[in-house]
């Protein structure tokens, strides 16, 4: 399917992450590359396993830093890798066995051959559950699209590539909500859809792994094609439109141990206790980290006071953690799109000549259909 | 919003008892005391919120939430604020109560129908002096732990309450004799027959008590050593825990 194409291409990009951003790390992808080609032609493969890489897998399970599903994957792994490495010393033994028959070393060493193959790649496996997870990966994401240079034109197209990741992203199996779409309220319609483009357009999307999957899309996409609103002159038109990934936190844990907190209640005069009658147990708890002070006295009871007083306290300090990550993103935002300019685009769609160009790894494809793939 | 005669009428009334000095908890009918609504009327004594602590110190100090079920005794009720939250917050105790007034009982029982508590509560009006030990119609004889919020306040002290309280509030709720102890002591000689074997008795007390009930106990010849002194929000000492020695 047309969707797979593009998606391929599209999905590729993450593994070759490494390289988006320094031409260094280009050489090395492909001198690994090279040196993938040649181990995988040597047939017989010897094996490493890295010192202290099963030990720091294990510390990590002991350490509940997996979720439960990788917990479980990573512990059957290792336990592959350890009974295979048994495997193996008996193995080993045969052969070092000076009295053993030749037949018998002959077996032991091919089956030892396919254990280290076999160890190897859960080595591989392993490895991959250990490199920690960039920070903002698992969160959902809200894509944002606005158009950039190009008039018209770029609002039609900035409305066909928002139209298109909604769909892409169905298709990855995440869920969209909150589609906030401005149209263009002015202006000659297209030949494919009976609007006339949209000034911006946001997007919750979630499911697993949203941001991780997507981030990869921030930036400016241009077009060039000619240009859809149907005017006398055929001229092939540049426009841009930039796209706009940012995670959206979903659970922001806030941690309130007791030593941070200190307590006052209102102080009644002299022994207190039964000889004085106070309706006013107010509430006043100090968080001593952030100097955040928060009274109640609403309640009849003191410990409801109290109650409600660290509640408050909770949701003021998740707001501001809230709007940290918020500005912080907001900030890569700007970061992501710069100033949309025509030659700050990370991707071009070239519709005459049907070629989709990736700019930051220097690909190009073509793709017969993409004009009917962009419109789903 | 404007108030129609009626409401009006009535806000004038009560706004003249609380310039009789009544207390604004009495005016209301009803005050919350930890997570319950307890109805309070004169003369019962009304909850402190100091005593809101004792019962998070009793609650802190039972086994984690299991089957077993848990047997104390309160000794003065009141309006029922100590059973009843204790009864609330844990599904596993049975309390039984000795309160010396009548009426303090009757509130006590309405409140634990009132919160769907009855069936775990049994109230007995005595009273807890050195002649009258633990009434035989109570059904448990023996206690896994005794809490109190005895009379406590000294007699010297009494004479300089408030209005609110010397008028309104039943003053044998307060009254604690000379030295404020006049209820706390025959407490642990019940607790001595009643009290099993590593039972803990709670108290809320006059700051002065931790100083010199040691004395007292050693004089009365009882099996008790204070465990632990806790301070109240105020930074009184307020609360005692008690255990039996081996004598």
């Amino acid at each position: 399917m047309l969707t797979q194409e593009i998606g391929v291409l599209v999905r590729s990009i993450p593994r070759l992450s490494p390289v988006l951003f320094s031409h260094k790390r280009c050489f090395y992808l492909k001198g690994l590359q090279q040196s993938r080609l040649l181990y995988a032609s040597h047939p017989c493969q010897t094996l490493h396993v890295p010192p202290g890489l099963l030990d720091y897998a294990q510390h990590k399970l002991d350490k509940s830093d997996f979720n439960f599903a990788e917990a479980t994957t990573v512990e059957n792994l290792l336990s592959d890798i350890k009974s295979s490495l048994a495997d193996r010393t008996e193995l080993q033994l045969i052969i070092d066995d000076p009295d053993g028959d030749i037949e018998m070393v002959k077996l032991a060493q091919k089956d030892i051959e396919s254990i280290d193959a076999k160890c190897n790649s859960l080595i591989k496996q392993v490895k991959e559950y250990l490199v920690p997870k960039e920070k903002y990966d698992s969160e959902d994401a809200v894509i944002e699209v606005v158009p950039g240079a190009g008039g018209q034109e770029a609002s039609m197209f900035a409305e066909e590539i928002f139209n298109m990741y909604i769909k892409y992203v169905q298709d990855m199996g995440f869920s969209v909500g909150a589609v906030n779409m401005s149209m263009n309220s002015v202006g000659k319609n297209s030949k494919f859809s009976s609007s006339s483009g949209i000034t911006r357009a946001t997007a919750q999307i979630s499911g697993i792994n949203v941001f991780g999957q997507l981030k990869y899309e921030t930036g400016v996409h241009r077009v060039q094609r000619v240009p859809v609103t149907g005017t006398k002159n055929d001229r092939l038109q540049t426009s841009t439109c930039s796209v706009a990934i940012l995670p959206k936190p979903r659970n922001i844990e806030i941690n309130i141990p007791d030593e941070d907190l200190k307590f006052e209640f209102v102080r009644s005069s002299g022994a207190g206790g039964q000889g004085v009658n106070t309706t006013d147990s107010a509430c006043r708890v100090t968080h001593i980290p952030t100097g955040t002070i928060v009274k109640c006295q609403e309640e009849r009871s003191q410990l409801q006071n109290k109650k409600r007083a660290l509640e408050k306290l909770h949701y003021i300090l998740y707001e501001s953690e809230f709007n940290t990550i918020t500005s912080s993103v907001a900030s890569s935002r700007k970061l992501q799109i710069g100033n949309m300019n025509r030659n700050e685009k990370i991707r071009t769609y070239n519709f005459p000549r049907h070629m989709l160009s990736e700019h930051r790894v220097k690909m190009s494809h073509k793709f017969p259909s993409m004009v009917a793939f962009l419109y789903g | 919003q404007h108030l129609t005669q009626d409401q009006f009428e009535e806000l004038n009334r009560l706004v003249s008892c609380r310039l009789a000095r009544m207390p604004l908890q009495y005016i209301a009918g009803n005050w919350d005391f930890r997570e319950i609504t307890l109805q309070v009327r004169p003369p019962v004594f009304i909850p402190r919120p100091e005593t809101e602590q004792l019962v998070e110190l009793v609650l802190q100090n039972l086994p984690n939430e299991n089957e077993d079920k848990i047997r104390i005794l309160e000794v003065g009720p009141g309006c029922g604020n100590i059973c009843l939250s204790l009864l609330h917050e844990r599904s596993n105790i049975l309390v039984t109560a000795l309160e010396r007034s009548q009426m303090a009982a009757k509130l006590t029982k309405e409140n634990a129908c009132l919160l769907n508590l009855k069936h775990r509560l049994e109230v007995h009006e005595a009273r807890v002096d050195d002649t009258t030990g633990l009434p035989e119609s109570c059904s448990v004889q023996r206690f896994d732990h005794f809490v109190s919020n005895p009379p406590y306040v000294l007699r010297k002290d009494l004479m300089s309450l408030a209005p609110e309280i010397s008028v309104f509030e039943d003053l044998r709720a307060l009254d604690g004799g000379a030295e404020g102890l006049d209820v706390v002591l025959p407490i642990l000689r019940l607790a001595q027959d009643h009290l099993r074997d590593g039972g803990l008795v709670f108290l809320e007390v006059d700051p002065c008590h931790p100083h010199i009930l040691p004395q007292h106990l050693e004089k009365s010849n009882l099996p008790f050593e204070i465990r632990e002194v806790v301070k109240d929000f105020n930074d009184k000492e307020r609360f005692l825990i008690l255990n039996k020695i081996d004598k």
